[in-house]
């Protein structure tokens, strides 16, 4: 601390000085401050989503407390899941997410590997070109993408869902892909065929274990396209059988005023948690999966 | 185990000749060594001996058969990578029985083979581990392994050891050797270090700009280079060279370089530049230090390079800064000094072509 004393002597650095306990009580202070803010702008409307949905009817009618209060506290919402419409929304929700994530992983390795290790001309500048689909509005893409699906006899078909949105990551996914196993030494696949392995079971035995992180990023982005895509698969899924769950909830939101907000909630928490959990018990493998140089 | 026959071997990429009309023989359980320095097509050679790249023309038999256009999955062969390639997302014994399950072999007797390589090369306890917590020498080690659990037809190591420390370095040379040896298979072992070639091999081809230089017995390569390129890579510290005249005197000749004349004895193909300039290629170690600066070249000492067991030591003469190998406790403190060549140890070349004159 400057003193009375020192202020004839030269000044040496800065004149303010704070302590390093203060300091360190600053940036403490400062550090959860902004947790705090974060966590409530974040967290707060997941919080008050879970906290409506196990609510009944009357206690939201009466204005819902902060807290759960056991009276009002219920997960009879949840039997709106047992009611076959919204059931059936859930599962054609659940068979078009686990296609497309399906198809991404497997279109994105063979397509990833076949740029990483063969060379072609113009090859970078064709990649390029995959994403420039990345541009349009979705609706843009479904309009076209109806007309198509109708004459190719697509519409309200899980396959013509799970193409379509395939599509839609793809780009992104081969593209990580191929980053990827460009990572991976060419020499670790020509150990194996010098051991007598063929391209596919090198691919098989070396490439594709080695591609964990990127499986898993490409797989998270995939999910979060296809458990929450409304437009696409609103415009190319139009009878009421085949309706996903995010374009389910505006039918059951448009279509009847008997449906209450705390069964909205439920029905919310149900779609948003599968991609929450979904996304945190991956993430140390998705952070692995985009952590490559040259992306 | 068959004698490998390199017949002129060329490789082309585009425009550019890797290889240029190579031949080479290994025989049986031969260990041969490619040296040469960066960019000579050695790395090149290899992988089209491997079947990792095909020959543009030329023909690679191993014994009888062809195999030039065989793929490499067929050829039967071990290959030791620079970066060692193991996989990191198997363990230490599933990566050497790799190749024995592609063979289809049972898992029991792939176990079993694992354990007999792992013994030999004292890896046993790492058997379980993967490759990432092992240290380099050991995992040099398992991709040796790796290479051996399966007989190969022939052995083929890509500098395998050029990114270790020297201690390391000699450590894993007689294993090598030792490996190599009781496997005894012919060996081809890429290097650009002169030392591991000197060390390790049966017989060192030297290759430069993609053509192959002299091909014979460490000791023969060192003695007797067949071109300066030769004379100038082999041998630490390196070759010196001048620029000497060359006069024919009566049963003799004279080689005048700089101011000092050396008789030497005349040979058919020396007399033939007789008026001309050769270029003489002298080694350190016969090059003599005296007191007398007027004794020999003259030579302003510069600085002593203390090995130990020698000392290297670099002096400034009219031609050109010349290193010599002193004696261990030998300090220049920075004198005159004559520097006097062993007319005995010369080597004469083409000043054009590069070749021996002898």
């Amino acid at each position: 601390m400057s003193t009375e004393e020192e202020s004839d002597q030269p000044a040496f650095g800065r004149t303010f000085r704070v302590s390093h306990t203060y300091r360190s009580i600053i940036y403490r202070a400062g550090l959860y401050g902004s947790v705090a803010t974060l966590l409530l702008i974040l967290a707060f409307p997941l919080y008050w989503m879970a906290q409506s949905a196990f609510t009944t009817r009357e206690g939201i009618q009466d204005g819902i407390t902060f807290l759960p209060t056991p009276e009002t506290f219920t997960v009879e919402q949840f039997d709106i899941v047992f009611n076959p419409t919204v059931g059936r929304y859930l599962l054609n929700s659940i068979i078009v997410t686990t296609g497309v994530v399906i198809t991404v992983i497997v279109v994105s390795l063979i397509a990833g590997y076949g740029l990483a290790r063969f060379d072609y001309k113009h090859k970078v500048k064709v990649a390029r070109f995959l994403l420039v689909g990345y541009m349009f509005s979705p609706i843009v893409i479904a309009i076209p993408l109806y007309l198509i699906w109708d004459y190719l006899g697509l519409l309200n078909r899980y396959v013509g869902l799970i193409i379509a949105l395939s599509a839609l990551s793809m780009p992104f996914a081969v593209w990580l892909m191929w980053k990827y196993i460009q990572t991976i030494p060419t020499s670790l696949e020509e150990s194996a065929w010098v051991a007598g392995a063929s391209r596919w079971q090198g691919f098989k035995d070396v490439i594709v274990p080695q591609t964990k992180p990127a499986m898993i990023a490409n797989s998270v982005f995939a999910f979060a396209i296809a458990w929450g895509d409304f437009t696409i698969s609103y415009i190319l899924m139009p009878s009421n059988e085949a309706t996903t769950f995010p374009p389910g909830i505006f039918r059951v939101f448009t279509s009847s005023w008997e449906t209450g907000w705390a069964e909205f909630m439920a029905i919310s928490l149900l779609v948003s948690l599968p991609a929450l959990l979904f996304a945190f018990f991956l993430q140390s493998y998705l952070l692995k999966g985009f952590k490559i140089r040259a992306l | 185990m068959v004698e490998i026959n390199i017949q002129n071997l060329t490789k082309k990429f585009g425009s550019l000749v890797a290889v240029d009309d190579f031949n080479l023989t290994i025989e049986d359980g031969e260990f041969i060594t490619l040296v040469g320095p960066s960019g000579c097509g050695k790395t090149t050679t290899l992988r089209c001996v491997a079947g990792l790249e095909s020959a543009t023309s030329g023909q690679i038999m191993f014994g009888d058969h062809d195999v030039t256009d065989l793929p490499v999955q067929q050829r039967g062969i071990a290959l030791l990578f620079q970066d060692i390639a193991l996989y990191p997302h198997m363990t230490v014994r599933e990566n050497m029985a790799y190749p024995l399950k592609l063979e289809g072999m049972s898992k029991e007797q792939r176990h079993e083979r694992v354990r007999e390589s792992a013994e030999m090369l004292q890896i046993v306890d790492q058997l379980d581990k993967h490759p990432s917590s092992l240290s380099g020498g050991q995992q040099q080690r398992v991709a040796l392994g790796r290479s051996i659990v399966r007989e190969p037809a022939m052995f083929l190591f890509d500098e395998p050891m050029s990114d270790l420390d020297a201690k390391l370095k000699h450590e894993l040379r007689p294993l090598f050797a030792e490996v190599t040896d009781k496997v005894g298979c012919p060996t081809m072992y890429v290097t650009h270090d002169q030392e591991e070639a000197m060390t390790m091999s049966d017989q060192i081809a030297v290759m430069n700009d993609g053509e192959l230089e002299q091909v014979g017995p460490p000791e023969e390569v060192y003695d007797e280079p067949q071109t300066s390129f030769v004379g100038e890579f082999i041998g630490r510290p390196n070759m010196e060279f001048f620029d000497a005249g060359v006069n024919r005197e009566n049963g003799t000749i004279d080689l005048s370089i700089g101011d000092d004349v050396h008789q030497i004895t005349t040979t058919d193909a020396l007399a033939q530049y007789s008026g001309g300039n050769v270029r003489i290629g002298i080694r350190p170690q016969d090059i003599t230090v005296v007191e007398d600066p007027n004794d020999g070249v003259t030579g302003d000492h510069v600085f002593d390079e203390t090995l130990g067991d020698q000392t290297h030591s670099l002096f400034d003469t009219p031609l050109g800064r010349i290193t010599v190998v002193t004696p261990p406790r030998f300090r220049g403190g920075e004198q005159q000094y004559g520097l006097q060549f062993d007319t005995d140890a010369m080597k004469a070349f083409d000043p054009k072509s590069g070749l021996r004159i002898q």
